[in-house]
């Protein structure tokens, strides 16, 4: 494995680190990763595992890109007005730009871990060179930019979190002892809990989307087009992997937003999801830091079998 | 004027350090600063509090290198690689380069927590000009009793199990001996923690030092007393901020605070004027 330190975009202002196989090529057909920042947490990710994942997969023959969106971690602030949303899938275009052009990829899978996913999913449906996508814990992602539809999504998605997290998750019983030894605020909890429902009992019509359940009924609201956003993808066999922490709360979205069709959509031949029980948002315990890296590799190990039934063409 | 900053990597192939070079703007001071980073969670929460320190220096005049000590960050290695013996020839590697690049002999370390421990332990056998030592590690014990109390409360608070809930999840390779806060905690360098103690030291690290303790719990009067009798002019600067290294599950609560880093940029720019 052999790492170097680049500069890219405007100015030489973004920083990455490229991971490339010990060899020092990857090998032939094969996508580049490009990891994205994990909120505002530099490249090397929470734990430090984006650089596992990079160097797990130069082992597996991948070159990697981590990399810093402007005035995050070591790259420069941006000095235009560009709003954030086209300033950060510009500066994922040009990381793209700058591995095509140094490493002569022409292929590319997107990840990271909660924004990161979230951006991911958001620059493969309009650049072609994406033919994957990593997307762990994403939440947001798939429902548009109606920002009615975001609010009412976003409290329907806390409320149904909460409801999971007391009574289904893995941590129930440690969440029951918080809230009996008055570690938690009993208000908030029942606000959570209740508020949504209370809303739909009473009728008010912005209680939540009529559609949230996202299923066959609710499929042609043209408000909601995960099945498109995930279909259209599909059609253009965009691998995505949808990984999720049980106590992420974008598990809770994810499900919320596919509904019955979560089966079909998010899984089939260029789809998988998978839920990772016992672990949180930032991958604390070193366990569900292996395990990610497990996984990430397992599926990663798709674009090494079709690459090299691509050669044998 | 704009500030450069290069990406590198130094020490040679075999110890792989990734930094940073925060060249200074002119006019350039007589002196260059190594940042020595603190450890495990707290590196990655300090990332950006370490980053504003050294554009703040660099404004100053002073070159600087904040790099990521073997096995940590960007630098080559894991967790194996991890000791203070190790992390000591590190600096004594950013100091090398720091000169190199910067074309200034006169070196300062500036450390946070264990990062200012390596520093000073570093600068005993080094040439080192003074020293910032911001809420050092004074004993290693008493630093890996906070952590194992952190991360207990951890276990105990967040959403997590300590072990895989299904065998399915186990796969992957579980994880053997000490954890803390997201990071292994290997025996041999839980071994040379428990026998880390700044109070011990018996040379003179650097001519002068800067303390900057944020925390009155872990009070840091004894430090300078100990460094008072190896002859070390020390400023001791109380800025109460007791949280400050608290775990924190979301990393998106990136504190950072600007007065202990314009603290430290007053107090070098009034020794390197």
């Amino acid at each position: 494995m052999r790492e170097t330190a680049v500069r890219f975009g405007e100015g030489g202002g973004l920083a990455g680190i490229v991971t490339e196989p010990a060899t020092g090529s990857a090998l032939a057909g094969l996508p580049a990763f490009v990891f994205l920042n994990a909120g505002v947490t530099h490249r090397v990710g929470p734990s430090r595992v984006t650089v596992a994942m990079a160097r797990a997969l130069a082992g597996l023959g991948f070159t990697t890109l981590r990399f810093d969106f402007s005035g995050i971690g070591d790259s420069s602030p941006r000095t235009d007005t560009l709003p954030l949303g086209e300033s950060l899938i510009a500066e994922i275009r040009q990381a793209m730009d700058g591995l095509a052009r140094s490493h002569g990829v022409e292929q590319f899978v997107l990840g990271g871990i909660c924004s990161g996913a979230t951006l991911s999913f958001l620059t493969a449906r309009e650049d072609e060179r994406v033919v994957g996508g990593l997307l762990i814990n994403a939440q947001g992602h798939l429902h548009g930019t109606d920002p009615v539809l975001s609010d009412k999504l976003r409290a329907a998605t806390v409320s149904r979190h909460s409801w999971r997290m007391t009574l289904k998750s893995s941590f129930r019983s440690k969440n029951w002892k918080k809230a009996l030894s008055g570690q938690l605020d009993p208000l908030r909890i029942l606000r959570m809990l209740f508020a949504a429902p209370l809303r739909l009992f009473s009728g008010s019509k912005d209680a939540a989307p009529d559609h949230w359940q996202g299923d066959e009924a609710s499929a042609g609201h043209t408000r909601l087009d995960a099945g498109d956003e995930l279909a259209a993808l599909a059609a253009r066999k965009v691998r995505l992997f949808h990984l999720y922490c049980e106590a992420d709360e974008g598990l809770d979205y994810f499900r919320l937003v596919l509904g019955k069709r979560l089966d079909g959509l998010a899984s089939s031949e260029t789809a998988r999801h998978e839920v990772l029980l016992g672990a949180n948002h930032t991958f604390t315990m070193l366990w569900s830091q292996h395990r990610l890296v497990a996984a990430v590799c397992d599926w990663a190990a798709e674009f090494t079998v079709q690459a090299a039934a691509e050669r044998t063409r | 004027m704009a500030l450069a900053v290069e990406l590198i990597f130094f020490g040679g192939d075999d110890r792989g350090l990734f930094g940073c070079y925060h060249a200074p703007l002119p006019p350039a001071r007589e002196c260059a600063f190594v940042l020595c980073p603190p450890h495990g969670h707290e590196d990655i929460q300090f990332h950006r509090v370490l980053r504003q320190l050294a554009v703040l220096l660099a404004e100053a005049g002073f070159g600087v290198l904040r790099f990521d000590p073997s096995g940590c960050g960007d630098s080559v290695g894991d967790s194996d690689d991890w000791g203070l013996a190790r992390w000591q020839d590190d600096v004594g590697s950013a100091m090398d380069e720091l000169r190199q690049r910067s074309g200034v002999h006169r070196v300062g370390l500036i450390g946070l927590r264990l990062g200012a421990s390596v520093a000073m332990a570093a600068a005993a056998r080094s040439d080192v000009d003074s020293l910032v030592l911001w809420d050092p590690v004074i004993s290693g014990a008493d630093y890996l009793s906070e952590l194992r109390g952190l991360h207990q409360g951890m276990l105990a608070h967040a959403h997590v199990t300590p072990a895989p809930v299904s065998r399915a999840a186990a796969h992957g390779g579980a994880s053997t001996g000490e954890e803390l806060l997201g990071y292994p905690m290997p025996g041999q360098l839980s071994a040379e923690l428990s026998s880390l103690d700044l109070l011990a030291s018996t040379e003179r690290p650097a001519r002068q030092a800067l303390l900057v303790e944020s925390n009155k719990a872990a009070a840091q009067g004894d430090l300078v007393r100990h460094l008072g009798k190896l002859d070390v002019a020390v400023q001791h600067e109380p800025v109460s901020n007791p949280h400050l290294w608290v775990w924190n599950e979301d990393f998106a609560k990136v504190h950072v605070p600007r007065k202990i880093l314009e603290l430290i940029t007053a107090w070098a720019s009034e020794v390197y004027p």
